[in-house]
């Protein structure tokens, strides 16, 4: 086990969850959704993510209100989130569909979505700018919805989530047919705010993505919470696949040599190509912990030193591969 | 040459999609990157013979653009970027058909469906019909459906769009494995630069309408010489002064440290100062921009 | 031997021309429409009037060949002329009987074509299967082409196929090669016309099915185009037949009223002479109604709203069923003479002035008769209105979008 721990936590800390799930089971006939989850989310930006039919869909829609669960209690900000209006007021959700009144101008529809939520209409319209501007969206919204790009769509399904500024923020594949200039800039919009103290739940099948807006995750796998926590935190609880670590150096087989003898070392896997050493251990602490020492003899000078498998893209496939 | 274009101008009313675009790119994989609206649909579009141009030519694995169209057709395998099916018939039929209307005769058509079929994954659901597919099994048919001709060039226009991260590993290393080691050129369109960094080599970057950049993948990826991101178990803070009283150059970035070492001095210098301060550096490696970098350059400059 | 690379296998193998690749979509097409059932019954009931075609040209030769049975049969179908002198009438019955055939398989072809018809296009635009046909090397054209071979194979194995089918059995039937030369006339119609079917129903189709992305709506609009126009047709016909009548009886009134208006002037001369049989007034008529409604038939445009009519009316042109028609006339009308004649030598019954020999009396009553290119303008412009529609709902990729 790495005794390493870490107290990080994406955003100011604040120790209230903002949602919390207590034991929710949602069944459809015979289909689960979810099955006994259990999940505290604080504030900050967290990913959701999971294979098809994990329940990442199920979750959202219980954490909104739209179903109601089979067992258990679903809370937001405290209340319960079934046939709550006033605590909708602070909630904001980004769907995966694409459905809008095509007719209508994009800020017309965000500025619709804003009454909804129940401010008054001059509150509405400014709020509508300020949120289409947010998204990047100024020079576009009188213009209607259905001459949009796709990239353009996303925007508009974003502002709308948080023009009512929110407290609590649900995202379900915001960035797809964004491109990297869009994305970009979603992203640095989601991050301030997961720093300002609010709660955005990413989900997305997009691991990379996630990986650059939070190292904070959920996993799902066949409606069950597999894994919660820092992405590091959650390999190092890996047992069953050792930590591979890549060492490049120009004497790769003298350095070979070397790190054999090393009791934690289990496999080493030598990559001629790149004049490199693939390390497999399960101590990866007491394997860094040995490098500055070996690197600065002679002979061994390690030009680089990184971690193949201490990402989301290796833990996702070490947890839920089939 | 995969493809060359030259001076290629395409308006539609009063929006230029194409200006004056000029290039020329090499047998292999490449990808195709640009923001929305730069006119990669139209470029893939004027590739496969589908638009006339208003002015300019070019060719496409040595075809010209303009005379002749169905040849290109018939050498090229497209798989479209929406959803696209051709309704009512099982997995079987559907690859069959795609293959019948390039020219193959039925018996032809079915013996290298099966193998087209076996190679991209599709096991007994092949013989169910397309309809009651799942997103991941629909992109699997397009890609044989594609692939069914054995095209000398393949054009994936966002392959990996709603698929799950295992589906998305699966169809590149698909991509991957025709590229390079089945000799089909592939031409990569996709918003996901760390997709097309796994299967292509070179890159093409438009922006409204022109080619921004364009070369192959690692020499547009500079490397900063002397620089070097690092990354510690413990809090960067102390390191990192540690590093400035050694004279570097020390920025934090994210949960790294950009460090910009002295002249004269190469990474030893750094894990000098591990050992004798007692950190574990778990992160070494030289400063290379992303791809994403790269691109988001390319378009910032214009 | 060595391992066999299971990986991806490249392929070298021979590739039809581009002028087969229409072929490969109606092929494809025709599989696809003949897995729903209701085609298939269809298909099977469209054959009843084919196998009634069958045993009519079957049973005409063995009445050529004077088989007894045979004529005993039909003596009481057809006028006595014919069976006495066959070979003379053979065109007028293959004409009639290939006439008919295809005016009751026209109802059989329409529905096919409701059943098969509306999926064509709607359905490639509902799951978007275009950018797949176009990234193919075939043109829109050969997308259109194809698509109306379908059609085109509806018709030939509803119509055109058992007309080719009968016609083999009553050559052989007949026993007799110069049958071909009589009838060749009857073949080469029967193949333009389902050229003409195909294509006017066709594009037709093919145009509504463009139109929506839902099948249902397409074959809602087919109904409606075949019914109403059958509808508006047939009004326009009974008003007009009505308006006739009337008119002929009102000038019949008063004539009467005049005349006895005359006889009042000249004298009471109540209860003499001898009163004028009503059967007269009846018979001139209906000679008259004959007689206008000829007249009229020539420019009698009612008949144009129908798209069913328009069909018909180029199939009688093709076929040339009115000469055909003035023949079985002229038959009948020498029948009735003969009986009539010895009746009034004997002064047996007051049979008054019957009807004025008119061979042309069935065909005017059947056969429509006028020109047969205003049909065939309505047809062309319907089929132009359906490429039209055809080629902007069917957009080339060569767009912004």
């Amino acid at each position: 086990m790495d005794p390493e721990s870490s107290d990080k936590v994406a955003g100011p800390p604040e120790v209230t969850p903002i949602v919390e799930f207590d034991g929710v089971s949602k069944w459809y006939g015979n289909v689960i959704g979810l099955n006994k989850l259990t999940l505290r989310i604080p504030t900050g930006v967290t990913g959701l993510l999971g294979p098809n039919g994990a329940g990442k869909s199920t979750l959202l829609q219980l954490a909104t209100g739209q179903l109601y669960p089979s067992q258990g209690k679903v809370r937001v900000l405290g209340q319960s989130v079934w046939n709550n209006p006033p605590l909708m007021r602070h909630v904001g959700l980004c769907p995966e569909q694409d459905a809008f009144y095509e007719w209508m101008t994009g800020f017309d529809f965000v500025r619709t979505c804003a009454r909804l939520t129940g401010m008054g209409r001059a509150e509405a319209a400014d709020a509508s700018e300020h949120a289409m501007a947010t998204v990047g969206m100024t020079e576009n919204m009188h213009r209607a919805i259905r001459g949009y790009s796709k990239g353009m769509r996303q925007r508009t399904k974003l502002a709308q989530a948080l023009v009512h500024a929110p407290r609590v923020l649900f995202l379900d594949e915001p960035f797809t047919g964004t491109d990297p200039v869009g994305r970009r800039d979603m992203m640095e919009v989601i991050r301030g705010l997961g720093a300002r103290g609010c709660s955005v739940m990413v989900s997305s099948h997009v691991l990379h993505e996630v990986q650059a807006l939070t190292p904070h995750i959920i996993l799902l796998h066949r409606g069950r919470l597999v894994a919660e926590g820092l992405v590091r935190d959650i390999r190092g609880l890996i047992d069953k696949y050792p930590h591979r670590i890549v060492l490049v150096c120009d004497d790769y087989r003298t350095l070979a040599e070397k790190v054999v003898r090393w009791d934690d070392v289990e496999g080493i896997r030598v990559m001629s190509r790149d004049k490199s050493l693939l390390v497999e251990t399960r101590q990866p602490d007491a394997f860094y912990a040995r490098l500055p020492a070996l690197a600065t003899r002679d002979g061994t000078a390690i030009r680089e030193v990184y971690s193949e498998d201490d990402n989301l893209e290796a833990v996702f496939k070490y947890l839920v591969s089939k | 040459m995969l493809f060359e274009l030259h001076d290629v101008t395409k308006t539609y009313g009063r929006i230029t999609a194409l200006k004056d675009l000029s290039v020329s790119v090499p047998a292999g994989a490449v990808g195709l990157l640009g923001p929305n609206g730069a006119g990669k649909t139209t470029l893939i579009r004027t590739l496969l013979g589908l638009i006339t141009v208003d002015s300019g030519g070019g060719q496409v694995l040595d075809m010209d653009i303009h005379a002749r169209r169905l040849d290109i057709r018939q050498a090229v395998g497209f798989v479209p970027e929406d959803e696209c099916l051709f309704p009512g018939v099982p997995g079987v039929e559907f690859v069959s058909y795609a293959g019948e209307l390039c020219g193959m005769s039925t018996a032809d058509a079915m013996q290298r469906v099966h193998e087209v079929l076996n190679y991209v994954g599709l096991g007994e659901a092949r013989y169910r019909n397309v309809e009651s597919y799942s997103t991941g099994m629909k992109q699997r048919l397009k890609l044989a459906s594609a692939i069914v001709h054995d095209p000398r060039l393949l054009v994936l226009d966002e392959p990996t769009n709603g698929m799950d991260p295992a589906g998305r590993q699966e169809i590149l290393e698909l991509a991957r494995d025709l590229a390079h080691n089945k000799g089909m050129s592939l031409l990569f369109s996709s918003h996901l630069l760390p997709d097309v960094e796994a299967v292509c080599e070179q890159v093409v970057v438009l922006g409204r309408g022109q080619v921004l950049a364009e070369g192959q993948i690692q020499d547009l990826k500079k490397l900063h010489a002397s620089c070097y991101e690092v990354r510690l178990k413990a809090e960067p803070d102390r390191f990192a002064r540690r590093l400035l009283e050694a004279g570097c150059d020390a920025e934090p970035r994210d949960d790294l440290l950009v460090v910009r070492l002295p002249a004269g001095r190469n990474e030893r210098l750094l894990w000098e100062l591990a050992a004798s301060s007692g950190e574990q550096i778990r992160y070494l490696r030289p400063q290379r921009s992303t791809l994403e970098e790269v691109f988001l350059q390319a378009v910032e400059e214009n | 031997m060595p391992i066999f690379d299971q990986g991806y296998q490249h392929w070298k193998g021979p590739l039809a021309g581009h002028a087969w690749r229409w072929f490969a979509i109606a092929r494809h097409g025709v599989r696809v429409q003949l897995r729903s059932r209701i085609l298939r019954v269809m298909l099977l009931l469209g054959w009843l009037p084919a196998l009634a075609l069958v045993v009519a040209v079957a049973l005409w030769g063995l009445v050529e060949q004077r088989s007894a049975t045979v004529v005993g049969l039909v003596s009481s179908i057809l006028p006595a002329d014919m069976l006495l002198d066959p070979r003379a009438y053979r065109t007028t019955f293959w004409t009639l009987a290939y006439s008919q055939f295809f005016k009751t398989e026209m109802f059989f072809v329409m529905i096919a074509v409701v059943v098969a018809g509306p999926g064509l296009i709607s359905r490639d635009l509902r799951f978007n299967a275009l950018p797949l046909y176009f990234a193919r090397p075939l043109t829109r054209f050969d997308y259109f082409l194809g698509k109306l071979g379908v059609i085109g194979a509806l018709v030939a194995a509803v119509a055109v196929g058992p007309a080719l089918f009968a016609y083999v059995i009553g050559v052989c039937f007949s026993l007799d090669l110069s049958v071909v030369k009589d009838t060749y006339r009857v073949l080469l119609g029967s193949l333009a016309y389902g050229a003409i079917i195909t294509l006017s129903v066709g594009t037709l189709v093919l145009a509504l099915s463009s139109l929506t992305r839902r099948s249902l709506y397409v074959g809602i609009a087919w109904f409606g185009l075949w019914w109403i126009g059958e509808a508006v047709a047939g009004v326009l016909i009974g008003i007009q037949v009505v308006t006739i009548q009337s008119e002929l009886q009102r000038e019949l009134v008063e004539k009467a009223n005049a005349e006895a208006a005359q006889a009042l002037d000249h004298g009471a001369r109540a209860g003499r002479g001898p009163r004028r049989m009503p059967q007269d007034d009846w018979f001139r008529l209906e000679a008259q109604r004959e007689e206008a409604m000829s007249a009229a038939a020539r420019t009698n445009w009612r008949l144009l709203p129908s798209f069913t009519a328009n069909l018909n009316r180029l199939g009688e042109g093709l076929l040339d069923s009115d000469a055909a028609w003035v023949q079985v006339g002229r038959a009948t009308e020498r029948a009735r003479q003969v009986v009539d004649q010895p009746m009034r030598l004997f002064g047996k019954g007051s049979q008054p002035a019957a009807p004025p020999i008119n061979e042309r009396r069935l065909a005017d009553q059947i056969v429509p008769q006028y020109p047969w290119w205003w049909s065939g303008a309505v047809l062309a412009g319907l089929m132009g209105i359906s490429v039209w529609i055809l080629s902007r709902r069917i957009k080339s990729l060569d767009r912004l979008k």
